[in-house]
């Protein structure tokens, strides 16, 4: 029966020990309730543990695979009472765990969390609706010593302790959502997709959203609001304070005022929850739009603009061009996206311009005519003489720089300064500049060479300080290279 | 602060009032193994004389 207990000898655990490491080693484990889950039904099979704690045990220490083997074997599992059957007759060993094993699992992996369906809550709602109907129709008596209204009550307060953990357990499912919607996109982003691909992945992703929001957070929130009203039950927080009101009558205070506080609490885990209802709802809006945006403009080059380009790679010379009919035929991208451009001056050769322009001539004509004063119609005529004046200048300055002859000196401005000061009447010190690239460009004979020492020239109430630049007749340089 | 060719009028440059020339070569000769460029720093200036040597000292060390 046991295919891997022959390798490992007979002995067995018991409960609190197997139990530990259950616990210890429940990636095991929960693989097996994920996958209970997703076939919907309320057994583990022999084969499904066998393999998992094989893969599991692959890179662990020998003793501790022992231990396992030992642990997860069907006969360990039936004698420490975690198991409650083992069901042979269907040809494979079908495993049914108590519960209470698979709730502690369930407990520590948040992915294990059932969700609260719509089903489960209506279930929930008939429940405490028909503990309230027993309640007011005068079946017990409201006293302490009545072992019928004691076990009522404490089930009454053990199903509202179960659909407060469920609804506690939906809401830490509802705040790890974002990590669901990451794990979802990621595939997506990281790759290198291509368009179909990426349309592909999008579109699942939209439905797994969808289906989230519509079939797990809407009905608990819609559960939890207090004004929803059902068909033919009562809404959750009428009955808890129908049932609060009974007990009060009753004079039973205290189980009153639990219940009570049993009802805040639910009223407490709204909010929480419409917030992340909203988040997600936003998510899915902004989705959609994306899609449908990015479909229009994939439509658009699948279409319009790739089948005029084909027709462009014709052997026909006289195409070669993409014509513009694709262009104008679809009519959607005015409501994609909006911006405003920058408007240019409206110099142009339209008629409505020249209408315009000639429109405003005549208009100032009739002006000049009624005022009889032309200057104020056109702008006083002014000439300035001071560009005239400097290039003047500067052909009286090269006209002497032209007589000058240098010579082999230290400082070469220096010599120049001194003999404009003395020759040139409209002399400034600036013009020292000027005479730097005149000989510069003109004589060649002179080497001019710039050093790093400063000098200084004043005249007319200005100080110049310059690099002296040192002026070597070079005409024998060359004859000794 | 005003950059310009070799061609800007040299009664702007004195307005301005310091030239510092950029494009200066180590040496005439084309092609010479040592010709690059050199920039020295230090302005050549124009001043009014009646400025106090303490001014001077000033901008020199700006």
């Amino acid at each position: 029966m046991n295919t891997y207990m022959n390798s490992s000898d007979s002995k067995l655990l018991g409960t609190a020990e197997t139990l530990n490491v259950l616990l210890e080693h429940r990636k095991i484990l929960s693989e097996c309730i994920r996958e209970m889950d997703a076939n919907a039904v309320n057994y583990i099979t022999e084969y499904a543990i066998f393999q998992r704690v094989k893969n599991y045990t692959e890179n662990v220490r020998s003793d501790t695979r022992k231990r396992l083997n030992i642990a997860f074997s069907s006969a360990n599992l039936l004698q420490s009472h975690l198991v409650m059957e083992l069901d042979n007759s269907q040809g494979e060993n079908r495993l049914y765990f108590q519960q209470s094993v698979l709730a502690v699992v369930r407990l520590c992996d948040v992915s294990l969390f059932k969700k609260l369906t719509d089903a489960q809550l209506k279930t929930h709602l008939q429940i405490l609706n028909q503990a309230h109907q027993e309640m007011s129709c005068g079946e017990y008596h409201f006293a302490d010593e009545d072992d019928d209204f004691t076990e009522f009550i404490d089930n009454l307060f053990l199903n509202i302790g179960r659909l407060m953990s469920d609804i506690r357990q939906n809401i830490v499912k509802m705040q790890s959502i974002s990590k669901e919607l990451e794990a979802l996109t990621a595939h997506s982003v990281n790759s290198q997709v291509d368009t179909a691909d990426y349309i592909k992945a999008k579109q699942t992703w939209l439905n797994e959203i969808v289906k989230l929001y519509e079939r797990h957070i809407l009905p608990v929130l819609l559960f939890l609001n207090p004004d929803t009203c059902y068909q033919d039950l009562d809404g959750l927080h009428t009955v808890m304070s129908n049932i609060h009101k009974t007990l009060d009558a009753h004079n039973q205070a205290s189980l009153a005022n639990h219940i009570q506080s049993y009802a805040l609490s639910f009223l407490n885990f709204y909010q929480p929850i419409e917030a992340t209802a909203n988040a997600v709802n936003r998510f899915i809006h902004k989705e959609r739009d994306s899609i449908k945006r990015f479909n229009a403009i994939e439509h658009f080059y699948q279409h319009k603009l790739l089948t005029e380009f084909k027709l462009t790679q014709s052997d026909n010379l006289n195409k070669k061009l993409i014509g513009n009919a694709a262009i104008l035929l679809p009519n959607f991208s005015p409501s994609i996206k909006a911006f405003t451009r920058p408007i240019g001056y409206s110099f142009n050769d339209s008629p409505a311009y020249y209408k315009n322009l000639f429109n405003e001539l005549e208009a100032r004509t009739l002006d000049i005519f009624e005022l009889h004063d032309l200057a104020s119609v056109f702008a006083k005529a002014n000439i300035n003489r001071d560009a005239k004046n400097r290039m003047r200048r500067h052909d009286a300055l090269v006209k002497l720089l032209d007589s000058i002859h240098l010579r082999e000196t230290n400082d070469l401005l220096n010599m120049l300064h001194l003999r404009l000061e003395d020759q040139f009447d409209a002399y400034q010190l600036y013009d020292l500049i000027s005479c730097i690239g005149f000989y510069r460009a003109r004589d060649p004979a002179f080497k001019l060479t710039t050093t790093n020492l400063f000098a200084q020239a004043e005249h007319g109430g200005q100080q110049f300080r310059y690099r002296k630049i040192r002026c070597v007749n070079n005409t024998h340089d060359v004859n000794k290279i | 602060m005003a950059a310009g060719t070799h061609s800007t009028s040299p009664e702007l440059q004195a307005k301005i009032g310091r030239r510092h020339v950029m494009d200066a070569l180590t040496t005439a000769l084309p092609y010479h193994a040592e010709r690059s460029r050199v920039y020295w720093q230090g302005a050549e200036e124009f001043s009014e004389r009646d400025q106090s040597d303490v001014d001077v000292e000033q901008t020199e060390l700006i």
